[in-house]
């Protein structure tokens, strides 16, 4: 981290001064509000993703929203948050480049705030709750940094009624494997095969990693779950999803997975006119243009043959139960 | 390297930077401009808005020109002579600010950041935390409605603070303070990074020529070059000029690119 934007409100917390002391060369600037940084014009995304800053702030409310309709696992009362903006990885298809003028990463300290906001979130419901992680971020690939993760799990080992589902391509697991496992939690990777990302997600864990990680945590008794998502077309698609699923479920339990869910591609219009201006050179953009509802999204003869077969295949490997349509982040 | 502009107040300040550079008069109507093998060179004059007038009027002027580094002297409770690289620009009297994205601490190593803050009048009010100039704001103002603020920064060199104060300034200790940032401007030239930017020239130059032969109108031009965007991402070129020459029309060059492009196989 070369540069570190600090609101003055922050900087004498001891989680800030912990961040802080991980990155001694650091630049330090400090700043009222990290929006001033974060949504100010005339910054690049595609720049700023070679060395992004680190911003550290307060999050001030909104800190619990619920999910748009669709997304959910199961349950009833579905929420998600997100303690930090952006990601250290660099997947093309992602909607974080078309929704933020910033690639620089904020990271909001005030993890209790959060904390008590799902707890008085889960009190207000009768039924159980469930809390999405990894909405605007991915939820582990900073953890080494943040802990953010490992102090969730704390407060969520106290609150049964209150479910988390932690949404990752990383393998930053030392932390999970060094605890007892929570009934209350899913550790959700999102899978594509192999080729998809590598020409896709740059910077991310190759397929195989993220496989060993979740046997990992599934050997140590965490409930884990597959997100096939997004699910891209191409001339070889049904090759690709068959390779990718037999690789997967040949090397877990599958009785024992919690949940599998698919996810169309799908971005905002305004989302992916930005991101093609960024990445004129990306071929996955170049060969995506059907609007449909505002929405960028493939035709709708080719997103259901892609989530047809998809969820034919499926079924060779989960039992109903175990399946949800459409989790999609985008 | 893409053409880089430096930016300075005074002649005292542009002196040194015309020699080291070996830049030479370029004749404008009512800026003042330098040009050199690696960058050009604006003296904007004294004051916010000279330097954001002159700033707006360089780049429609120079539309080459894709970096902005002001390079000038500033008051600060530093040592003297000590070069600065600004990593946030206040407008005193606005309060608006901006933050230039600062490249890898690695490739400036010795060179400290601080807050500039751009004074309507000179201030002797130094402290650790700021260095006051009068331009930085104006140059901001205006480089920012059209470049990424990881191309426009700005690099101080400390002229005055409460030992040696501002009446002590001559154009002398002025020009001799800039050769010292000489270094760290060229490093900075140097950091900035237009290798993260996409490549469209190929893209550029097959629409320049097309729509010199075929009438486009404005529309039709933006969308040919998304259509070229496009065809170059799938096949990694542009669709060959020779087998384009058949087509006299927008609107026959659009269904044909259309079609090549629905047909493009995708595979992974
Ligand atoms: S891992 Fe998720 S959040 Fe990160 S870049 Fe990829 S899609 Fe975006």
């Amino acid at each position: 981290m070369d540069t570190i934007y600090i609101e003055r409100d922050v900087l004498s917390l001891s989680r800030t001064q912990n961040i802080l002391s991980r990155y001694p060369n650091a630049r330090h600037v400090l700043v009222d509000r990290y929006t001033d940084v974060f949504n100010a014009p005339a910054q690049n995304f595609r720049v700023q993703k070679r060395n992004p800053a680190l911003i550290l702030a307060h999050k001030h409310g909104n800190r619990v929203i619920e999910t748009p309709p669709g997304y959910h696992i199961g349950g009833e009362n579905n929420y998600y948050f997100s303690h930090m903006l952006n990601c250290i990885y660099d997947c093309r298809y992602c909607f974080l480049q078309g929704m933020y003028r910033s690639a620089n990463y904020v990271v909001f300290v005030n993890y209790d705030d959060f904390f008590e906001d799902i707890k008085r979130t889960t009190d207000l419901n009768s039924s159980p709750s469930w809390f999405f992680s990894g909405y605007d971020c991915d939820s582990l690939a900073l953890e080494p940094m943040t802990r953010f993760i490992e102090t969730c799990l704390d407060n969520f080992s106290m609150t049964p009624k209150a479910n988390l589902e932690i949404r990752t391509k990383s393998t930053q697991i030392r932390n999970l494997l060094a605890r007892p496992a929570l009934d209350n939690c899913v550790i959700a990777y999102s899978l594509s095969p192999e080729e998809v990302v590598s020409a896709e997600e740059h910077k991310t864990p190759s397929l195989a990693k993220r496989i060993s990680a979740l046997k990992s945590l599934q050997d140590h008794g965490w409930h884990i779950g597959l997100r096939f998502d997004p699910l891209l077309k191409a001339d070889n698609y049904q090759q690709l999803y068959s390779d990718l699923f037999e690789q997967v479920f040949k090397e877990l339990n599958r009785s024992a997975i919690h949940s599998v869910s698919l996810g169309p591609f799908r971005l905002p219009k305004q989302f992916f006119k930005k991101m093609i201006r960024l990445y004129p050179e990306s071929k996955l953009l170049a060969a995506s243009t059907n609007m449909r509802d505002n929405m960028l999204s493939y035709d709708e003869q080719t997103e259901s043959s892609l989530l047809n077969f998809c969820e034919t295949r499926l079924q060779d490997y989960i039992t109903p139960d175990q399946y949800f349509p459409c989790v999609s982040v985008s | 390297m893409p053409s880089i502009c430096l930016i300075t107040a005074l002649p005292a300040e542009a002196r040194p930077l015309i020699t080291y550079f070996g830049m030479r008069a370029i004749g404008h109507s009512h800026l003042r401009l330098h040009q050199g093998e690696s960058a050009y060179l604006l003296q904007c004059g004294v004051g916010k808005l000279n330097a954001a007038a002159r700033t707006a009027a360089m780049l429609q002027s120079l539309p080459d020109v894709v970096a902005i580094i002001n390079v000038g002297i500033a008051g600060s409770d530093r040592t003297l002579g000590e070069t600065l690289l600004a990593h946030g620009v206040q407008d005193q009297a606005s309060a608006q600010q901006w933050f230039p994205h600062l490249p890898a601490v690695n490739r400036l190593p010795d060179v400290a950041s601080i807050q500039v803050c751009t004074v309507d009048k000179p201030s002797s009010n130094y402290t650790q935390e700021l260095a006051f100039d009068m331009e930085a704001s104006g140059i901001f103002n205006a480089a920012s409605k059209v470049l990424d603020l990881a191309f426009v920064h700005c690099v101080k060199v400390v002229s005055d603070n409460a030992e040696s104060t501002l009446d002590t300034i001559t154009a002398k200790s002025a020009s001799a303070s800039i050769k010292e940032a000489i270094p760290t401007v060229e490093k900075l030239m140097h950091a900035l990074p237009f290798d993260a930017l996409p490549s469209t020239s190929a893209v550029e130059a097959l629409s320049h020529a097309l729509t010199n032969r075929v009438h486009y109108t404005a529309t039709e031009r933006h969308s040919l070059k998304q259509l070229l965007h496009r065809y170059n991402a799938l096949f990694n070129e542009v669709p060959n000029a020779q087998a384009l020459e058949k087509y006299n029309n927008a609107k026959d060059i659009r269904k044909m690119l259309l079609s090549k492009i629905d047909s493009a196989a995708v595979t992974y």
